[in-house]
């Protein structure tokens, strides 16, 4: 007995004393850094676990819902009441020691008793030392779970393999973990890595080893079907928003492709890891002490686990030919496939079989998802080869039986190889001090005044515009780094922040533009619009890192002074006089339904009007026009005119038009009509409700003829510059990405402007580029693009003309500049230009082109307004509300979150609301079901002020409703059935065991 | 391509040739040592070329196994 227990307790103290790692990281101190919510996972998760997270300038859909198994481990700390930081210090010990339990069981599984415990404390170090995480953050979720979980289905993809009955069960045990690892699926191609692999794993069985084909189609639909059910909770509403947003995501991603990035023998020496290479940008991990692993005997080390992975085949062909244990070696087959495979996706297009990836690249639809395909395929090549270097040692084990010293000395040599290779985790260093700001992960020490104002502030119930802030990750001048997000630096409070994540919602940008424009003119002009965008103050922080708003932060003290604020340390907050609501009853001459032109369309109004058609309009609230966005190709030095080619277009946004309003006069709905269809220079406009007020005005340039601003002839041509945190590693492409994108400053430039632009390459450009025209902020290196053009390869010069898109943000500094970087990033293709010169013409002003029509008419008095008798929120993404028309005939009920298709107006019983006004929130999610089958199809859905979603209330009656976003409903409920059906998996499986 | 017609030279080849099997397990050892010796000398872009090269003999050695673990004769039957 006592010698059973003592084998395993060398393997269990490795998993503990490795899996302890993370306490090193901490003294006393959160710890964030790319995994940006880690300063409260709880927080985080009860905003983004639901389908609507209303936080964020006016709400989004989450695509966070998956997290939500990891926001259930920390509400169970809270609901213990225990301090935040023991709960981010146990998540983190609690998943290493678990990573390293599992692929102990894992291997144990596999060699039984062959494999000597001082192998497993080997294969233990190594796997739970892994420098794949080097590459990224140690702090983030997706891979953690994925590593955490690879052990436990290779351990059941074992069983599958060896046995020659049945597999059932062992499918719904795998399909059981799809649930539990569901964290993982907010990063999709994380996700596809384990479905990738349990598939992988059927069709070698059911293929290769016992050929049955039936088997394989069956075991595959079990599979599918139960993992579907299981994970249709979040697959469903993802679905729903992802439908139309999949080439945002692909224009998003592009811009961080690393296909080239890991070089063979990168990948190969364990794992891929470029955490060994000299400093490459402030966001990469790197450790001054990264020569000593090119040095000896560093270097050998690197290379030693490879060399005994690699001798796997040679002892398993002995094997087969021996045909020893014909089970064991079936499986290690698979194992040895399997890590060919993944080292080949690991290195993607990189030396041998890189042209495979690059294929399946180019033409396998998603597989672009796989644009760091170190980060998704290491760890599985890391669990494998850990697995196969356990056999490697067994058999060397065997030969050496009567040389204990070369025995010993070798597995000496591993354990201090595998300790070299973890030096970064257990030295602490993978988490920042204060001085690195940008570093993946960080110390945290939040200031007083932060605590103070989470702590001891009541909100309103409005926004809140956070000045100065860029994104999602947050730069402020605190004692200890700070990279994070600043809306879970409140507790309850919604923010305007300009930071949408990658689903902001198209069309707030000149809605929150707006808002800052308003709040540097007056607090008067802030107080005024408070109602309309649900404002209910101004956070000044005056600990940001952004020095390029100095001046303006000068300037809202001085506007603000007067005004009532709330001192927390270096944080001041005004707040506006009035409480807002979520909801409003507007009349229906303040909403313009604005109608995107086909090219069709629009082809008809160039015809009729001239190639550059302008809506100019007066309304309190800015808005888009949707256009066409010419690019054409020619050469400018011969240009005298400008020429529309419809085939060259490409659809855009970007050159809609803001006109603040300079008078309180609401615009009416307008449509276009069916008259486009018959091209006519009077071109109608329909008024819904003609009785209201209303002003439109229609402009041309006159293009053909362009009246150039006398001696405004702007011409610069200069060196093109790079980024300066692009440097670098020249052999590694994931730089090169960055390297590739060059600048020209068009200082001239004003985004408020319409000019004739043409850019002279001085050569032809030997690859696809894509050419915008950016503000770029100094000192965040935040970019905002204000169009961009794809120019195709061959093109030495272009024409084209910017047409104006936007007011100037005053926030800006007047840095715009040309951008010009690879379209379809092709690290084999070098674009390297010694000079773009860049000449344009700047247009007459819009308020002096000629004015083609202009309908104003005259409000006819105050018409009959239905009453919002009573408003509660529910939930996050549940509205309750009573609403009494009192004979009124037109207007429309505004709810002010985001705009999307997805909101809906129910009719509900009275009972109901109050039911959902008192069940607490998980049953009133179940119970909401019911509104599926509510009516819902009356009243039409718009989009009122640009931003927000409104109901005609013309076409429905007094009554009760519920206002409901239905992603999240169906989340709700799915998760429900997706437990339960979790739940009855686990006791049958257990049961079964037993039996 | 080029790595795809060597790969299928070997096997056309190895066929023939029996003690060619073993080809591949010494020349991906030979260019590992290859490997850590341009790196440790500075060499970088030697030793991006020799891992590809090892990646290749390991690719051969997969193959090896898996023809040997799926039967010649079977393989050859189907190529028959």
């Amino acid at each position: 007995m006592l010698t059973k227990i003592s084998k395993f307790i060398l393997p269990l103290c490795a998993i503990l004393l490795t899996g302890l790692t993370p306490l090193l990281w901490f003294h006393g101190h959160l710890i964030t850094g790319e995994e940006f919510y880690a300063l409260d996972y709880g927080m985080w998760g009860k905003i983004y676990t639901q389908g609507w997270a209303p936080n964020v300038n006016f709400g989004e859909f989450s695509l966070f819902l998956p997290f939500k198994l990891q926001y259930l481990f920390f509400h169970l700390f809270e609901i213990l009441n225990i301090n935040y930081y023991y709960a981010l210090v146990s998540w983190h010990v609690l998943a290493w020691v678990i990573t390293g339990l599992f692929f102990y069981l894992f291997i144990k599984q596999v060699y039984r008793e062959k494999m000597s415990p001082l192998i497993a404390v080997i294969a233990i170090i190594f796997y739970v030392f892994n420098p794949f995480f080097l590459n990224i953050s140690v702090l983030l979720t997706p891979p953690r779970i994925l590593f955490m979980f690879l052990p436990l289905i290779f351990a059941l993809l074992h069983k599958y393999i060896i046995q020659d009955q049945g597999g059932y069960k062992i499918i719904a045990a795998l399909s059981l973990i799809t649930f539990f690892v569901s964290p993982l699926y907010v990063n999709i191609p994380y996700g596809s890595i384990i479905f990738i692999v349990i598939a992988l794993g059927i069709v070698y069985k059911n293929v290769f080893i016992r050929t049955n084909f039936r088997n394989l189609l069956l075991h595959f639909m079990f599979f599918i079907v139960l993992s579907s059910l299981l994970n249709i909770w979040w697959a469903v509403p993802f679905v729903m928003k992802i439908r139309t947003n999949v080439g945002d995501i692909k224009g998003t991603t592009s811009n961080f492709v690393t296909i080239a990035a890991s070089k063979t023998q990168d990948v190969l020496t364990y794992f891929g890891s470029w955490a060994f290479r000299e400093k490459a940008t402030e966001e990469i991990y790197y450790f001054p002490y990264y020569k000593n692993y090119d040095r000896f005997p560093l270097v050998a080390a690197r290379f030693l686990p490879f060399l005994l992975i690699a001798g796997v085949p040679f002892f398993l062909i002995k094997q087969i030919k021996k045909r020893e244990k014909n089970s064991e070696s079936e499986f290690l087959l698979f194992l040895v496939g399997m890590a060919w495979l993944f080292i080949l996706l690991a290195k993607g297009i990189s030396g041998f079989g890189g042209s495979i990836f690059g294929f399946f690249y180019d033409n396998v639809p998603l597989f672009w998802f796989f644009r760091e395909p170190y980060a998704k395929f290491m760890p599985v090549y890391a669990l494998i080869g850990d697995t196969l270097l356990v056999y490697t040692l067994i058999k060397i084990s065997t030969e050496l039986k009567s040389r204990n010293f070369l025995r010993i000395l070798l597995f000496v040599i591993l354990i201090i190889s595998g300790v070299a290779l973890g030096r970064p985790y257990w030295s602490a260093e993978v988490v920042g001090e204060t001085e690195n700001k940008k570093i993946s992960s960080q110390t945290v020490i939040v200031p007083d005044y932060w605590e103070d104002l989470r702590e001891n502030w009541e909100p309103k119930k409005g926004y809140y515009v956070l000045y100065p802030t860029f994104q999602v990750s947050e730069y402020l001048k605190w004692p200890s780094g700070y990279n994070g997000s600043p809306y879970i630096l409140f507790k309850g409070v919604n923010i305007i922040s300009r930071a949408p994540l990658i689903f902001g919602n198209s069309g707030i940008d000149s809605v929150t533009a707006y808002i800052n424009k308003s709040l540097l003119e007056s607090p008067e002009k802030f107080n005024s619009i408070a109602q309309t965008y649900k404002l209910s103050g101004l956070i000044i922080q005056g600990d940001a890192g952004y020095a390029g708003f100095a001046g303006y932060m000068k300037k809202l003290k001085d506007l603000y002074q007067s005004e009532p604020a709330i001192e927390k340390g270096k944080i001041t907050i005004h707040e506006t006089e009035k409480d807002v609501s979520d909801v409003e009853i507007v009349p229906a001459g303040n909403i313009f339904s604005s109608k995107q032109l086909t090219p069709k369309e629009y082809e008809i109004l160039k015809d009729t009007f001239g190639v550059d058609l302008k809506f100019s309009y007066t309304s309190k609230t800015p808005f888009e026009i949707e256009v066409i966005e010419p690019v054409v190709t020619y050469d400018f030095e011969k240009a005298t005119e400008y020429v529309f080619d419809l085939s060259k277009f490409t659809s855009g946004k970007y050159f809609g038009r803001i006109i603040p309003s300079t008078e309180d006069i609401k615009l009416t709905s307008v449509t276009l009509d069916g008259n486009l269809e018959k091209p006519s220079k009077e071109l109608s406009f329909m008024f819904d409700q003609p009785e209201c007020c209303k002003k439109l005005e229609v402009y041309t340039n006159e293009i053909k003829k362009p009246e150039y601003i006398k001696n405004n002839w702007i011409y610069t041509e200069t060196g093109l510059f790079r980024d300066s945190d692009d440097v670098t590693d020249p052999n590694s492409l994931m730089f090169k990405t960055k390297v590739s994108k060059y600048y020209n400053k068009i200082s001239w430039f004003d985004p408020s402007r319409t000019y004739d632009i043409g850019i002279d390459f001085g050569e032809r450009i030997n690859l696809d580029i894509l050419l915008s025209i950016i503000h770029r902020d100094v000192d965040s290196g935040v970019e905002t693009s204000y169009g961009d053009a794809v120019i195709p390869a061959g093109t030495d010069a272009i024409h084209f003309n910017y047409i104006s898109a936007v007011i100037r943000n005053p926030l800006e500094d007047p840095d715009y500049y040309i951008r010009i970087s690879p379209y379809l990033i092709n690290p084999q293709s070098e674009f390297k230009p010694s000079k773009v010169g860049v000449r344009a013409f700047a247009y007459k002003d819009m308020t002096t082109a000629k004015l083609i029509m202009m309908v104003q008419k005259e409000s006819q008095g105050e018409p009959a307004k239905p009453n919002i008798v009573d408003y509660s929120r529910a939930s996050q993404s549940m509205g309750l509300i009573e609403i009494d028309k009192k004979g009124a005939t037109e207007g429309y009920l505004q709810f002010k979150d985001a705009y999307d298709p997805n909101w809906s107006l129910v009719l509900i019983s009275r009972d109901d609301l109050t039911r959902y006004r008192e069940m607490p929130e998980f049953i009133r999610g179940i119970y909401s079901a019911k509104l599926l089958f509510g009516d819902k199809h009356f009243a039409e859905h718009v989009n009122i002020e640009s931003y927000s979603n409104g109901w005609d209330l013309s076409k429905i009656d007094s009554g009760y409703y519920a206002i409901v976003f239905w992603p999240d409903i169906l989340n709700t409920v799915l998760f429900a059935g997706s437990s339960v059906l979790a739940g009855v998996l686990f006791v049958y499986i257990l049961y079964r065991r037993r039996s | 391509m080029i790595e795809l017609i060597l790969t299928v030279v070997y096997i056309v080849t190895r066929r023939k040739y029996e003690d060619i099997k073993l080809v591949p397990y010494f020349m991906e050892v030979f260019f590992i040592v290859l490997t850590i010796l341009f790196i440790a000398s500075g060499n970088v872009s030697a030793a991006e070329t020799t891992g590809s090269v090892i990646f290749f003999f390991f690719t051969l050695t997969v193959i090896e196994l898996f023809i040997t673990k799926l039967g010649e004769d079977k393989l050859t039957k189907y190529v028959n």
